[in-house]
Order: structure tokens, then C-alpha cells, then sequence
């Protein structure tokens, strides 16, 4: 049996991965074509218990419920098709039950796609370089994969001031831990001040005319993409980047800039 | 748990002169305050104190309180000397943490460049509005530009002025009850708090856990308290007026 659904989120059971013999993770191929489909596999799923019933069994896996999220971050274009793919086996010769889950992923546009999932406390990061790139035609704009150009690593996270009480404790320690903005003090592109090339910001300022020119063109972008009340992160190393919701906790953050290092 | 001295309705007394203080109110009048947005006309969600202790243990798990992180990030408190400037050190403190969360830089203004105009460069106490509403229309300057505690004309000059506009306050709001300041707190911005019984404002930067007191920045230089940070119980945290920062100019 397969089962697609054709949504950005995919959401399994904490619960059910409890009993997972290792963490979670998010392997595949790292290049596809445009139009091609590539299959990630996301291991951790919980096992066939043969001390429950079938139909407990099946009720394991119904309940990946979750907490769980699968996102695409893309060039700019069409947006791919990402989906979960689901197979389950039945055995007749020992009635049990064996299921798989993977990521089906299109890709519509070349560059680099990332694609985040963020699986109880681990959030896993997969890269797909989806060419070839097309060289640049002038006289319009070179392509870039990267959100903007960037001389090293910048960050800009934009939150809502008046939601910041709204938010999970979790989520909001990001913006006052000293071990994110030592993080990002040490590892962001000194700028022409010489200082570090990070902001976080109120999402509906209106005047970044006094910030540094790196920076303003990081607001267009992750303003562009910021959803209301949900906080954005916006990563530009100048080659690849991401620019999507901040994720829940310091130890996602600091994973998820660190992959752009 | 609490830190630095902790001031209660009994020891209060001992603390009225220990430094310069000069708070007059935080509004010189009714409509000074009508005018002033409140926490609910923005329709900012309150966090409700029974979920405080929650919120301050996760918070203080993570060295993520707000008083963690000036220690954390290095903010120094400021030392308001010989100026009865508590009304513009209260406010210029907030923005200073506004700014090390905005960037994780310390940025030290100058209280003077706010009080001093505002006051024709007389050292005298005022209206906690008035440095939030200068510091909004007109800006701060840095105390590289301005010393932090220098009243004098000298320093009024068109640069500064100039350079005070990339320092300017976006918005501020007033607090109405506790549960607000608290909420504001723990939300990750510090409050001006001014007090008629200490006439003096101060920074309201953490609950303490359980017992909910107040832990608040003075600005009385770092060897008071622990590095400026003290604890307010009983009624002494029931400040007069309340305002909180909500974010600064980007820069």
C-alpha cells in the first residue's frame, strides 16, 4: 500500500520513536535534475512489535503525529514538490508487518535546495545540488543560490516584538542566548565596520536605511518570506544559504547555521 | 533565586541614599499617559503567573534570562555619578539591552545627551516620558560621542545631534499591572520602572523563581549589588509607572 499526501509537513509520533535504536536521519542522493524525483530516506521509524497486535501495530504508525516538520529551501522560482512516501509490507508467513518512509522530492529550478526536517530534538539537513546551472546570460542578473550575496556567513532573523510572549520559551531563549550570539559573533562576516554581519530584528521595521548595505538586501529577502507571527532565518554564506522559520530551539539553530559554516 | 541585595519593606530605608536618584514620575501629566500606547492597545499576549516559574526555570536552563545575558554578553550597568539623571538612565539602560539582543554587541549611550537638553543642561531630576520621548524624536548618542554623564553644552553640537538619529527608540509602551511587566520580562524585554518611595527609576530585567521578586539594574555603578543587579520583594516591586522599549532603529 502507498499512501502520498502532497503537503510540506510531514509529522510522526515522538512516542513511536522512542523505541528507535538510533537517532533519526535524512539520507539520499545530493543531485538531481530538474523535473527528476530522488527519494530521501528518514530512518527512526518505530519498529514491528510483535507483542501487540496488528492493528496496534497499525495504530503505532498512524500516530506519527508530531512535531516534526519537512521543509524545502529553494532558489528563487517554482517551488518543488516534496512530499512523504509511505509503503507498508504485510507477511503472511509470520504476520507481521514492515514499514518504510521516505521524502519524495522534485526539484523545479537548479541550485542548491535544502531540505530541513526537524524531528523531536534533532533537526536533520539534507542538501541537494540540482543542475546544471545555467551560466549566466547576459545581460540579466547571474543566478545565484544563495538568498543574497554575501561576503561570508551573515544571518538576519526577523521576530515580532509585540508576539515574542506568544512564542514557545524555547524558541524565544534563541534571540537572549549568549551561546547564539557568540555563535554568530565569531563566525559572521566582519562587514565594513568590522563588525559581525548578524541582526535580529523586529519584523516591521521600517527604516533599515542606517544598517549595512549586506544587510538591507538580507531584510528584502526574509521580510519577503517571513510568515506572519512566526519567526524567520534568513543564511547567506554567498554561495548557498537558507531562508525559512527559526527553528524551535538554541541547539537547532546553532546545527542549522553550522551547516552553512 | 535572588540577586544582589535584596530590598523588602523592611531594609527599604537603608537604600534611599545610596546614590543619586532624581525621579520625578514617569508622566508630568494625565494626558502625557493617555497619549502613551499600553501593552493592551498593542494587543501584546500576556503570559499568565501561573505559568512564570515554567517559563523562568526553561529560560534560566538555556543562560537565557536577560540579566544572564548582560553578564553573559558583558553589558556593564550604567553609573548615573554625580546626575540626578535616573529618569534617562533607566530608559538608556533598556535601550542598551535592546541593542545587545538586536546585535549581541555592547553598545554604552549617553544618558547626558538625552537629559541634558531636555533639562537646558541643569542636573535635575524629571519626567521618565521625557527621556523616552526625546530618545524616540531625537535619539541617544554614544558615550564615545557624549560622555555618559557630561551635562554640557559643549556636546550639543550638530554632529551629535546628527549622529543621535541612528539610535532612536522605534516604540515604547506603558504597563499597567504586574502580570504585564512580568510578561514583558520574560519576553525577553527589560522595563523602565520608576518608584515614588525611592524616587528613582531603575531596569526591571528577571522574576526569581517561586517567590516572583523583582530583580532589578540600578544604575548606580557595577560595585553596587552584583554588578548593578539587586532584588525587589514585597511591596517595593510595585513600581509607580511602568514602560518597556519594544525595539530601536536598525542599524
Amino acid at each position: 500500500m502507498r499512501a502520498m499526501m502532497a503537503f510540506l509537513c510531514l509529522l510522526w509520533s515522538s512516542a513511536a520513536l522512542s523505541g528507535a535504536a538510533e537517532p533519526p536521519q535524512l539520507r539520499g542522493g545530493n543531485n538531481a535534475a530538474v523535473g527528476e524525483t530522488i527519494y530521501l530516506d528518514v530512518s527512526g521509524e518505530p519498529p514491528f512489535d510483535a507483542s501487540k497486535t496488528i492493528g496496534d501495530n497499525l495504530a503505532s504508525f498512524a500516530k506519527w503525529v508530531t512535531i516534526t516538520k519537512v521543509v524545502a529551501s529553494s532558489p528563487d522560482g517554482p517551488a518543488p514538490e516534496i512530499e512523504p512516501d509511505v509503503q507498508i509490507k504485510f507477511s503472511f508467513s509470520d504476520t507481521s508487518l514492515a514499514w518504510d518512509m521516505r521524502v519524495k522530492f522534485t526539484p523545479r529550478v537548479n541550485g542548491t535546495h535544502v531540505i530541513v526536517a526537524a524531528v523531536n530534538s534533532d533537526l536533520l539537513l539534507h542538501r541537494v545540488e540540482v543542475g546544471p546551472v545555467v551560466p549566466p546570460q547576459p545581460p540579466g542578473p547571474t543566478p545565484t543560490e544563495a538568498p543574497w550575496d554575501s561576503p561570508g556567513l551573515t544571518c538576519l532573523i526577523l521576530q515580532e516584538s509585540q508576539s515574542l510572549a506568544s512564542l514557545p520559551t524555547a524558541q524565544r531563549a534563541i534571540f537572549s542566548s549568549d551561546r547564539v550570539h557568540k555563535w554568530l559573533t565569531s563566525h559572521a562576516a566582519k562587514l565594513a565596520d568590522g563588525e559581525p554581519g548578524y541582526r535580529i530584528w523586529d519584523d516591521d521595521s521600517d527604516d533599515v536605511s542606517g544598517a549595512p548595505d549586506v544587510l538591507r538586501k538580507a531584510y528584502a529577502v526574509v521580510k519577503a518570506k517571513a510568515q506572519p507571527d512566526q519567526p524567520t532565518i534568513g543564511i547567506s554564506n554567498g554561495k548557498t544559504g537558507f531562508v525559512g522559520p527559526l527553528p524551535a530551539t538554541i541547539d537547532e539553530t546553532l546545527k542549522l547555521l553550522e551547516s552553512f559554516q | 533565586m535572588t540577586i544582589g541585595p535584596v530590598i523588602t519593606d523592611g531594609n527599604y530605608q537603608g537604600f534611599l541614599e545610596q546614590g543619586r536618584r532624581g525621579y520625578l514620575g514617569m508622566f508630568e501629566s494625565a494626558e502625557d499617559r493617555r497619549e502613551s500606547k499600553t501593552f493592551g492597545d498593542l494587543g501584546i499576549p500576556l503570559i499568565k503567573e501561573s505559568d512564570w516559574d515554567d517559563i523562568i526555570d526553561e529560560l534560566e536552563k538555556a543562560n537565557a534570562t536577560l540579566h544572564q545575558m548582560c553578564k553573559s554578553l558583558g553589558l556593564p550597568c550604567l553609573d548615573q555619578d554625580g546626575t540626578n539623571y535616573c529618569w534617562v538612565n533607566a530608559p538608556t539602560h533598556c535601550a542598551e539591552m535592546v541593542r545587545l539582543l538586536e546585535t549581541g554587541r555592547v553598545f554604552s549611550y549617553s544618558p547626558a545627551s538625552v537629559g541634558s537638553p531636555i533639562k537646558g543642561f541643569r542636573n535635575i531630576g524629571g519626567w521618565g516620558s521625557q527621556a523616552l520621548t526625546y530618545m524616540r524624536e531625537n535619539g541617544i548618542n554614544l558615550a564615545e560621542d557624549w560622555p555618559a554623564n557630561k551635562i554640557s553644552r559643549s556636546y550639543y553640537t550638530d554632529d551629535n545631534q546628527e549622529k543621535k538619529k541612528a539610535h532612536t527608540v522605534a516604540e515604547y509602551f506603558v504597563l499597567e499591572s504586574w502580570e504585564e511587566r512580568g510578561s514583558c520580562i520574560l519576553a525577553g524585554r527589560p522595563t523602565a520602572d520608576g518608584y515614588s518611595w525611592w524616587s528613582h527609576e531603575v531596569c526591571g530585567v528577571g522574576i526569581v523563581k517561586k517567590s516572583h521578586d523583582l530583580i532589578i539594574r540600578n544604575s548606580w555603578g557595577m560595585d553596587w549589588g552584583d554588578q548593578g543587579f539587586a532584588t525587589l520583594t514585597g511591596s517595593r516591586k510595585q513600581s509607580t509607572d511602568s514602560v518597556a522599549i519594544c525595539a530601536l532603529k536598525p542599524l
